[in-house]
């Protein structure tokens, strides 16, 4: 193999022939990476070794601590289970969208944009208001005499989920349907008419052709739910506390270090996560399909 | 559609549709309240809160500057997003996996430790309280978001296309122009949608990036909910929800009519 | 052909590209305070934005721009903020509103130490307060229960009565971070004399929390615990005592304050270090801490004064909700007790509240 720069200059030099040509993707990734390197790993680098300042007593002090290793094993939890209930949520609507056409296909464009302009500090208050024991779904259903006692909606699992799903659900289904758009669906009734029964023929031909969105929609749900701690705590009291919130207290406390050090293993954990998740699922098999 | 069965579909549909709009219900009768506590439903309704944002220089300052941050971070994130997508999804340099790393890290990192960061290196750079500094930050944050939207279009290309339009001799950026982003068109728009929307939204990096002389909307917004309950915010994400939606409404319209008079001849 | 074409296009995006580099460098940064090119001065003061900065604004800088001609800008203040300035050697913020965690010996690296030939109130805090080398006392807020009256029968008084969920059922809410006030409360809920509170027996604290842990709602910011209030979905909220009289007078909500539950929390200018501005901001805190000026925050806002002797001419609907009137059973946070524990007491607090 030619050394990057070389064959990405190459390429651009004259017109690309064949595979090794196409190799000058290479180089359009070069001014954005460069911007990430400067204006983000570089400086982030620099605070994340605030975490070893002074020895690893920063490191110590999370394996001892109970606190913590909870509060990150919440995090994720919360984080996979947003993420799921997204995606059985959004994938029939965004194939519903992408079928439909005219004023309902706006129609549902509209209100996928909804929350998106809604200030997340905005959404919070609204949901709150909507789940509260004093809110209005209790208060609604109380009135009608259909309950007695106001229903548990908040301060639980429930109400992160349905608080954070609301919120992210945007952000799986605009890249499902962004494929879905360009699925041809015709083959499906070909594998219905070579004798397939239809929820094979969906599963087995339809689907493969929208995981790329699947894929980028539970990346960016999940990457996205970890760094969530307002709209959590808000709806999920105690057993909403997510590892960010943590992290913003300490930075806040003076103690840096311990911050720092958060996130370290917030990070770490994350690539683990991901790396496992993309063997199990075989991630590589949708990103590198064409290698 | 065709025919694997449709009424359980569209009744999700439906329901997930009613979902997306539930707190919205509740917000724009709220923007409407007389009271500065957020308590619904109000005992009195009034416009003092759109008042109390056309009327200060402060909102309207803020609300101006978060457009223009808005919209450049939008651009500047799909300029640079759109060739990381295209190389994860097509080149086969080793230095791949990193670029990987690289480009979600911004979302992983949590913000509070990127506003320190970022802080920093500006400062290094004299750009902290600036247009442009805050639009470099608003960026980073974008680009993770921005670059998996666009992979999802990417992934899908048939690489074969480009092939014959290369080997008949366009130009790698003709080739680009006329096949590659005709095809990824969709996953473009909805990644400079996040782009923006991501800067519109973001508080803690922008809380550190901004100065007194210019504040974007969440700050304004967060300098105004700590101390007092205020519904101005509220107000404007109501005039926001009313103004996409007149947008895309309008561009329906547009669309259909455009249609309506091709066929005419026919 | 085509070499021509693909030659002006590459032009076009290098001059392209270009535009963008010189207008992302070129701008600069704009706005950074510090003195104007006609000589004259103008501040930056970091503070907590709202009606609380409204106050401060009415009671003190417009008048210190009359008299000096110094012009007084705010920010919102953020602690994580003063230390990437510092560190980064970009301050702009002249003079901070800290709270009660900064100003002492483990963050006076990050403050210029108070000019007390300047600053003539350095050794005359309020009482309870506590001034360093590094800060100044500036005001005391009430952090009480208040309670609503169409949830709550009767009439609670004490901190007894905040954990007795038996006579006074009820949700009841509290600060969210570990120095909020909710350890405190326990110790005194459960006999501890006033006097006999700190050091904090942390273990009781969170076995008194224990008698009533379902029935709290730890609240995520100042606003939701006025909501929380507001709406009745709790019956008590030890909140920031300023909230409950914004719902109370300003909202004609049917909330009142229990002043035998209150606890006093100080805040304290200090001057960040590195600012280019230091004189004119020792110059501004002495005027915000003068034993004549200091206590007309509270014509606007019910703080008590953070210097002793200074006094207040508040009118009578603020008069009543002044912590500086209810300090018989008041109990002041210790900020040197906190200063040195909180690491320790929160790591505690995180194990009780994730039990």
């Amino acid at each position: 193999m030619t050394s990057a720069p070389t064959a990405a200059a190459t390429t651009t030099a004259r017109p690309a022939r064949g595979r090794r040509g196409l190799d000058g993707w290479a180089l359009a990734a070069v001014p954005g990476v460069l911007f990430l390197l400067g204006l983000f790993a570089y400086p982030i680098v620099r605070v994340l070794l605030r975490s070893v300042e002074g020895g690893t007593g920063n490191y110590v002090r999370l394996a001892e601590s109970t606190g913590f290793g909870k509060i990150l094993v919440q995090t994720f939890w919360i984080a996979a289970l947003v993420t799921v209930v997204c995606l059985l949520l959004a994938y029939p609507y965004a194939l519903v969208m992408s079928r439909v056409g005219g004023l309902w296909q706006t129609v549902l464009i509209i209100l996928v944009l909804v929350p998106v302009w809604t200030a997340f500090l905005v959404r919070s208050i609204g949901m709150q208001v909507l789940l509260m024991d004093t809110g209005v779904i209790n208060r609604t259903l109380m009135s009608l005499g259909a309950i007695s006692e106001p229903l548990p909606l908040i301060r639980n699992t429930f109400a992160v989920t349905f608080g954070m799903t609301q919120i992210l659900l945007p952000f799986m289904i605009l890249p499902i349907y962004s494929v879905m758009r360009r699925v041809r669906p015709e083959l499906v009734p070909a594998a219905l008419s070579l004798g397939a029964p239809p929820w094979r023929a969906f599963l087995q031909v339809y689907v493969p052709q929208t995981l790329s969105g699947v894929v980028s929609g539970v990346l960016l749900v999940f990457v996205l739910s970890l760094g969530f701690f307002v709209v959590p705590a808000i709806l999920g009291g105690t057993g909403g506390t997510m590892i960010a919130r943590s992290i913003v207290e300490l930075a806040n406390r003076n103690d840096l270090g311990m911050a720092s050090t958060l996130a370290v293993a917030l990070l770490a954990t994350t690539t683990i996560v991901l790396a496992v998740g993309s063997r199990f699922v075989r991630l590589n098999d949708v990103i590198g399909g064409r290698r | 559609m065709t025919r694997w069965s449709k009424v359980p579909l569209v009744a999700v549909a439906a329901l997930v549709g009613l979902f997306l709009a539930l707190p919205t219900f509740v917000l724009v009768p709220l923007s409407f309240t007389d009271e500065r506590t957020l308590r619904f439903p109000p005992d009195s309704y009034s416009v003092r809160w759109y008042r109390n944002f056309f009327e200060s220089p402060q909102w309207l300052d803020a609300a101006a500057h978060s457009l223009a941050v808005g919209l450049s971070t939008a651009a500047l994130s799909t300029v640079l997003g759109v060739p990381i997508a295209m190389s994860l999804a097509r080149s086969r340099h080793r230095l791949l996996p990193l670029v990987n790393v690289l480009v979600i890290g911004p979302a992983l990192v949590p913000p509070v430790i990127v506003a320190i960061g970022m802080f920093g290196v500006l400062a290094e750079l004299d750009l902290n309280r600036s247009f442009p500094g805050l639009v470099a930050a608003h960026t980073v944050l974008a680009l993770p978001v921005v670059v998996i939207a666009v992979l999802a279009s990417a992934r899908t290309l048939d690489v074969t296309v480009e092939r014959a339009a290369a080997s008949l001799g366009a130009s790698p950026v003709r080739v680009f122009v006329h096949t590659v982003l005709p095809a990824i068109a969709p996953g473009v728009v909805i990644g400079a949608l996040y782009g923006f929307v991501t800067s519109w939204d973001e508080l803690v990096v922008s809380l550190f990036i901004t100065g007194p002389t210019y504040q974007t909307l969440p700050v304004q917004m967060w300098n105004q909910v700590r101390n007092t309950a205020d519904p101005t915010a509220v107000a404007v994400s109501t005039m926001l929800i009313t103004l996409s939606t007149i947008v895309l409404v309008t561009a329906y319209l547009v669309t259909r009519a455009r249609s309506d008079r091709k066929r005419r001849p026919l | 052909m085509s070499r021509h074409v693909r030659g002006r296009r590459l032009v076009v995006a290098t001059a392209t590209a270009g535009s963008v580099l010189l207008a992302l460098v070129g701008c600069g940064s704009e706005g950074s305070g510090g003195s104007g090119g006609d000589g004259s001065t103008s501040l930056t003061f970091a503070t907590f934005g709202g009606a609380y900065e409204e106050a401060q604004r009415s009671a003190w800088l417009d008048e210190f721009t009359e008299q000096t001609g110094i012009e007084v800008k705010t920010d919102a203040y953020d602690f994580a903020k003063l230390q990437a300035m510092v560190e980064a050697g970009d301050v702009y913020w002249d003079l901070i509103d800290a709270s009660a965690d900064a100003g002492l010996e483990s963050t006076s690296e990050l403050l210029e130490p108070i000019d007390c030939s300047v600053v003539t109130t350095c050794d005359t805090p309020a009482e309870g307060l506590i001034n360093t080398d590094w800060r100044v006392a500036e005001n005391f807020t009430a952090m009480v229960v208040g309670y609503n009256k169409d949830v709550v029968e009767g009439d609670p008084a004490g901190w007894a009565d905040f954990f007795d969920t038996e006579k006074f059922p009820g949700k009841r809410s509290m600060p969210p971070w570990v120095s909020g006030g909710a350890l405190e409360a326990a110790l005194l809920a459960d006999g501890v004399a006033r006097e006999d509170l700190y050091p904090l027996d942390v273990d009781r604290a969170l076995g008194k929390l224990d008698t009533i842990k379902d029935d709290i709602i730890w609240w995520e910011s100042a606003t939701q615990s006025a909501e929380l209030l507001s709406s009745g979905e709790t019956a008590f909220t030890l909140t920031f005592g300023p909230r409950i009289y914004a719902l109370a007078v300003e909202d004609d909500r049917p909330v009142a304050a229990m002043w035998d539950a209150l606890l006093t929390v100080g805040s304290y200018l200090a001057v960040p270090k590195g600012t280019e501005n230091k004189d004119a901001a020792m110059q501004l805190a002495a005027f915000i801490t003068d034993q004549e000026n200091n206590a007309k925050m509270a014509e606007y806002y019910p703080v008590g004064p953070g210097t002793a002797g200074a006094t207040a001419d508040a009118p009578a609907e603020i008069e009543d909700w002044l912590p500086s009137n209810h300090l018989e059973k008041a109990v002041p946070q210790d900020d040197v007790y906190w200063g040195d524990n909180y690491a320790n007491v929160d790591q505690k607090f995180q194990e009780w509240l994730q039990q």
